[in-house]
C-alpha cells in the first residue's frame, strides 16, 4: 500500500491510521497512531497513557501528508470521534467508511458524506432486511416498559463505548431525568464522553446501589455482565438488548432479552446502498460483514464492487 | 394494528405469566372496543383470517423486490412472512395501518376480485412489524403468541377487582368477538353474559399429589371414593342447547378435533373425565400412546386415517350439570349416582369405583391395569370446587382429591445439553436435556431422550453443575449450551413409551429429577437400549 501505513491493522505495526475507538479496530502497541483527538483519548483511557508510541492528533478538515499520501479524516457518525479516512494519492481518492451510521446520534457528529473514486464500504447490516428502526420510537419502548412494571429493573446490555452513551443520550432527550447506573466497565468512558462536553445526566455506579435502590431504575452493563453477582441480586430484572441483531425475530429470541430494542450505531441497507451511489465512487470494496448483497447491488447499479477479502488472493500473482 | 403489533412482539419474548398478564391486562385496558375484542379473539385463536396464501405474498413481494436479494434474505432469515415484513419497500402512503375491526370487517363482505389489490395498500401503509403480523393474519398464521387461553382470561380478571379468571373462563364459550358484552361485564357497565342454554367451560376440580403416607393418614372417617388415574388428558365433555364441545385442561375448544366424541345425548349434560386415544393395527386394538394422543389433538381436525386407527374415547367419572341443573354443590356421593344413572341410559364409560380399603393391594397391582397412572382418592362428602372458587365453603385444592401416582421408574442419564433462564443468577437453569449411552465402534456416545426441568436439585447441585458447564462447554446456541459428558442425573419417570419420532426411539412421560449421582462415572450411566427395555 502507499504511504506505508495501515488502517486499523489487527497486528501491532510502527504506523496505524485508527478509525475509531471500537477494539477489533483500535489495538494497542502501535508505533505510530494517526487519529482524531477523540478517538485518541478513547485509546489512552482504554489502554493507557503508552498504548501507542506516538499519537499524531488529526481533526476532520485538516490533511497531512505521508510519503506521497494526503490523508484527511471526515466524520463516520459511529461513536464518539469515529472518522473516515480519506486518501489521495496519484489522481485518486479513496475513502474507507471504518465503522458508521447516517442514523442523528447526539452523542457523535453526524456521519459525511466524502467524495471519492473508491468507496471502501462496511457491511455489518448488509442484507436488505436489515432496516433500523427509528431511535425515539425504541426509547419510547423501553419509556412504556418502564410505567407497565415501574418495580423490575431494567438491565440494559450495551457496549461501553458509543451504545451505552447513546442510549443514555436519548433517554434523556425522550425527557428520563431519573440517576442511571452504571456497570463499572460503562463508568469511565461515560466520564470520557462528559468530558468532551456530552450531556449525559445523573450517573450513579451500581456497585454502590442496593438492590432496592435499583428497582424500577435502568442499568447499563456490557452484555457479558449480565450473569454476574450483582444481576443475580436484582428483584425480577428485566433483561433489554439495543442492536441492529433484534431486527431479526430469531435472533431477538435467542438473545434471551425481554426487551429487544432495534437500534444499532452501523449503518441499515436503506444508507449503506444510499451512501454508495452519494459518493459517486466507481469502484466499491465490501468488506466487513456480509459482503454478497452489498457487490450484488453495486452490479445492478453499473458499480465495480468487490468483496475485500477477495481482493488479496486475485492480487498474489503479480 | 400498531398497539397490537407491540403486544404481540413483547409477548413472544417475555417468559412469565404475570408478566404477560401485565402486558395483556394493559393493552385491553387502553384499547377501545370493537379493536380489543378482536385482538382477544386472535390471541385466543378464536377468529383467524385468512384471506391469501402465502405463495400470493411471495408473488406480490417479487414484483417489488429483485429477485437475488429476496433470494439472499430468504436464506438469511428463514422465514416468508418475516423476510418480506422487513423487505417490501417503503412507500409514500397517506394510509394508516388497518386496525384489526378494519380487517374483520372488510374481509368477508370483500368481492373476491378486490381481494388481491388490498394486502399491497395495507402492506404500504404499515412498519416493518406491523406488516409481519399483517402478512400472518392474510395467510392464517397463528397469532397466539405462545400464550395459553387459561393466561389470556387471567390477564381479562386481572382488569377488574371482583370477577376472578374462574367466572371469566365460565362465561368466555358464551361469547363471541369483539365480546363488547364482556368488557361491559369487567368494566362494571353491565351485566353478567347469560350462559344458560350455551356450551361453557368449567374450571376443573384439581387433586394434589400426594405419597404413600399421606394416603395411609388420609382421615380415617371419611367417605373416601378411590378410582384409577387414567393415562390420557383431561377434558370436559358439555352439551346445552343440543350442542356439543370438548374442552381441553385449558378451556380450549378440542371438539373440531374428536367428531367422533361430539354426538350430542338425549339430555343436556357436562361430564368431566379422560380422553383416550386407542391404536387400531391388523393384529387388534390397544391403548395408543401420548404420542398418538398428542398427534390427535395438535391437529385442527382430524383425519379419516386418524378416525380409523386412532379413535378416541371418554372415561368420565364426574357429572357436573343435568339439563341445565348445576350439579357442582351437591356431594362427590350424589352426583356419582347421577353419573351411573346417566351411564346407564346412554352407554357411557365411567371409570369404576374400587374398594378403598384396599388400596395398598390396588396400588401394588397398578402395573397390570392397562392406561393407569395411579390411583386418586376423592372424598363424597365434598362439592365440586375448582381452585379459587371460593364460592362453595370447603372447597379447596388440597384435600378433596389425592392423586398417588405409580412407582416411577429410576434411571441414571447424562447431562447433555443446559438452557439458562434468561436473567436469572448463574445458577439458574430453565431446561436440561438427557442423554443415554450408546455403544458403537468408536465406544460409548450419547443419544438425547428428553427434556427435563431442573426442579429437584438442591441449589448446591445446581451450582455445581453451574460451574462444570462454565468450564466445560463445547457450543452454544443462544441461551442454549451443549457440555461435555460429565455430569450423570438420577431421573424418575411415571413411564417410558415408544416413539417413532425421535432418534432414541423412546420418550419419557412425566421425567423428574432426584439428584445428581457423583458416584456414577458417565459411561456406567443407563444405556439407551436398557431404556427401551423399560417400554410399556
Amino acid at each position: 500500500m502507499p504511504g506505508d501505513f495501515y488502517i486499523d491493522p489487527h497486528r501491532k505495526v510502527d504506523r496505524a491510521v485508527i478509525t475509531h475507538g471500537h477494539a477489533d479496530h483500535a489495538r494497542a502497541g502501535h508505533g505510530h497512531v494517526l487519529t482524531s483527538p477523540e478517538t485518541a483519548a478513547i485509546m489512552r483511557v482504554r489502554y493507557g497513557k503508552n498504548c501507542a508510541g506516538t499519537f499524531q492528533n488529526l481533526s476532520p478538515g485538516a490533511w497531512v501528508d505521508h510519503f506521497g499520501v494526503r490523508v484527511g479524516l471526515v466524520p463516520a457518525g459511529h461513536v464518539l470521534g469515529s472518522c473516515q479516512i480519506v486518501l489521495e494519492f496519484g489522481g485518486w481518492r479513496v475513502v474507507a467508511s471504518g465503522d458508521y451510521k447516517r442514523a442523528s446520534d447526539p452523542t457523535s457528529t453526524d456521519f459525511e458524506v466524502a467524495p471519492c473514486d473508491v468507496f471502501i464500504t462496511e457491511a455489518t447490516f448488509g442484507l436488505p432486511v436489515f432496516v433500523h428502526e427509528r431511535s425515539e420510537d425504541e426509547i419510547a419502548k423501553l419509556m412504556a416498559s418502564l410505567q407497565t412494571f415501574p418495580t423490575r429493573t431494567h438491565v440494559m446490555a450495551a457496549y461501553s463505548l458509543g451504545k451505552a452513551q447513546r442510549l443514555i443520550a436519548e433517554l434523556r432527550a425522550a425527557g428520563y431525568d431519573a440517576p442511571i447506573y452504571l456497570h463499572t466497565a460503562h463508568q469511565r468512558l461515560c466520564q470520557l464522553y462528559q468530558d468532551f462536553g456530552i450531556d449525559l445526566g445523573p450517573l450513579l455506579g451500581v456497585e454502590k446501589a442496593a438492590s432496592t435502590d435499583l428497582s424500577g431504575h435502568i442499568v447499563l452493563a456490557p452484555p457479558s455482565a449480565s450473569r454476574e453477582g450483582w444481576a443475580g441480586a436484582l428483584n425480577e430484572p428485566l433483561n433489554c438488548a439495543a442492536s441492529g441483531w433484534m431486527r431479526i425475530r430469531k435472533r431477538a429470541q435467542q438473545s434471551g432479552a425481554e426487551l429487544p430494542l432495534v437500534i444499532s450505531d452501523h449503518a441499515d441497507w436503506p444508507d449503506l446502498t444510499r451512501t454508495i451511489l452519494d459518493t459517486g465512487a466507481e469502484e466499491v470494496w465490501v468488506t466487513h460483514g456480509r459482503e454478497d448483497a452489498l457487490v450484488y447491488f453495486c452490479q445492478t447499479q453499473g458499480l465495480r464492487g468487490r468483496a475485500l477479502a477477495l481482493i488479496g488472493r486475485e492480487e498474489e500473482p503479480e | 394494528m400498531k398497539a397490537f403489533t407491540a403486544l404481540f412482539d413483547r409477548l413472544s419474548v417475555t417468559p412469565g405469566a404475570d408478566n404477560q398478564i401485565t402486558l395483556i391486562r394493559d393493552y385491553l385496558r387502553q384499547t377501545p372496543d370493537p379493536e380489543r375484542g378482536y385482538a382477544l379473539a386472535l390471541l385466543t385463536g378464536s377468529t383467524a383470517l385468512r384471506m391469501t396464501r402465502p405463495a400470493v405474498i411471495r408473488a406480490m413481494v417479487e414484483e417489488r423486490a429483485d429477485g437475488a436479494l429476496l433470494a439472499m434474505s430468504l436464506d438469511y432469515v428463514g422465514d416468508l412472512a418475516e423476510t418480506v415484513s422487513l423487505l417490501w419497500p417503503a412507500a409514500k402512503t397517506n394510509r394508516s395501518a388497518p386496525s384489526l375491526s378494519e380487517l374483520v370487517d372488510l374481509l368477508p363482505q370483500s368481492p373476491k376480485a378486490d381481494i388481491p389489490a388490498m394486502p399491497a395498500g395495507w402492506l404500504d401503509a404499515c412498519k416493518p412489524a406491523e406488516r409481519y403480523v399483517l402478512l400472518r393474519l392474510l395467510t392464517g398464521g397463528s397469532l397466539r403468541a405462545g400464550v395459553p387461553a387459561s393466561r389470556i382470561k387471567a390477564a381479562i380478571a386481572a382488569m377488574s377487582e371482583s370477577i376472578t379468571a374462574d367466572e371469566v373462563e365460565e362465561v368466555w364459550h358464551a361469547l363471541t368477538p369483539p365480546y363488547d358484552d364482556l368488557f361491559a361485564w369487567i368494566e362494571a357497565r353491565g351485566a353478567r353474559p347469560d350462559t344458560d342454554g350455551k356450551p361453557v367451560f368449567r374450571p376443573f376440580m384439581h387433586g394434589t399429589e400426594v405419597s404413600a403416607e399421606t394416603v395411609e393418614n388420609r382421615a380415617p372417617d371419611a367417605d373416601w371414593l378411590v378410582e384409577f388415574l387414567w393415562n390420557g388428558a383431561r377434558v370436559q365433555w358439555v352439551q346445552a342447547g343440543g350442542v356439543v364441545r370438548l374442552f381441553s385442561r385449558d378451556g380450549d375448544d378440542l371438539s373440531p378435533a374428536f367428531p367422533e366424541l361430539t354426538s350430542p345425548l338425549p339430555v343436556d349434560v357436562v361430564l368431566d373425565g379422560q380422553l383416550m386415544v386407542d391404536r387400531r393395527t391388523g393384529t387388534g386394538t390397544e391403548l395408543g400412546t401420548a404420542e398418538d394422543l398428542e398427534r390427535r389433538v395438535q391437529r385442527k381436525t382430524a383425519t379419516s386415517a386418524q378416525l380409523r386407527d386412532r379413535p378416541a374415547r371418554l372415561k368420565v367419572f364426574d357429572v357436573l350439570a343435568v339439563e341445565g341443573e348445576d350439579l357442582r354443590g351437591l356431594p362427590l356421593r350424589d352426583r356419582r349416582m347421577r353419573l351411573e344413572r346417566l351411564a346407564r341410559e346412554h352407554g357411557l364409560d365411567p371409570s369404576p369405583l374400587l374398594d378403598p380399603a384396599s388400596v395398598v393391594e390396588l396400588h401394588q397391582g397398578l402395573a397390570a391395569v392397562a392406561g393407569t397412572k395411579g390411583l386418586i382418592l376423592k372424598r363424597g362428602d365434598r362439592p365440586y370446587g375448582a381452585r379459587g372458587r371460593g364460592l362453595r365453603a370447603g372447597a379447596n385444592r388440597g384435600d378433596d382429591w389425592l392423586k398417588w401416582p405409580r412407582a416411577a421408574h429410576r434411571f441414571s442419564a447424562v447431562l447433555l445439553y443446559v438452557q439458562r433462564t434468561a436473567g436469572g443468577p448463574s445458577a439458574a437453569f430453565h431446561e436440561f436435556t438427557l442423554g443415554a449411552v450408546t455403544e458403537d465402534t468408536e465406544g460409548p456416545s450419547l443419544v438425547p431422550i428428553g427434556k427435563v426441568s431442573p426442579t429437584g436439585l438442591t441449589a448446591e447441585e445446581l451450582a455445581q453443575i453451574s460451574a462444570f458447564a462454565k468450564e466445560n462447554t463445547r457450543e452454544r446456541f443462544g441461551p442454549v449450551r451443549s457440555i461435555e459428558a460429565g455430569i450423570v442425573l438420577e431421573v424418575a419417570c411415571e413411564r417410558i413409551e415408544g416413539s417413532a419420532r425421535r432418534k432414541s426411539g423412546l420418550r419419557l412421560i412425566t421425567p423428574r429429577l432426584l439428584c445428581v449421582r457423583q458416584d456414577v462415572p458417565w459411561q456406567h450411566a443407563h444405556t439407551l437400549q436398557s431404556l427401551l427395555n423399560l417400554i410399556a
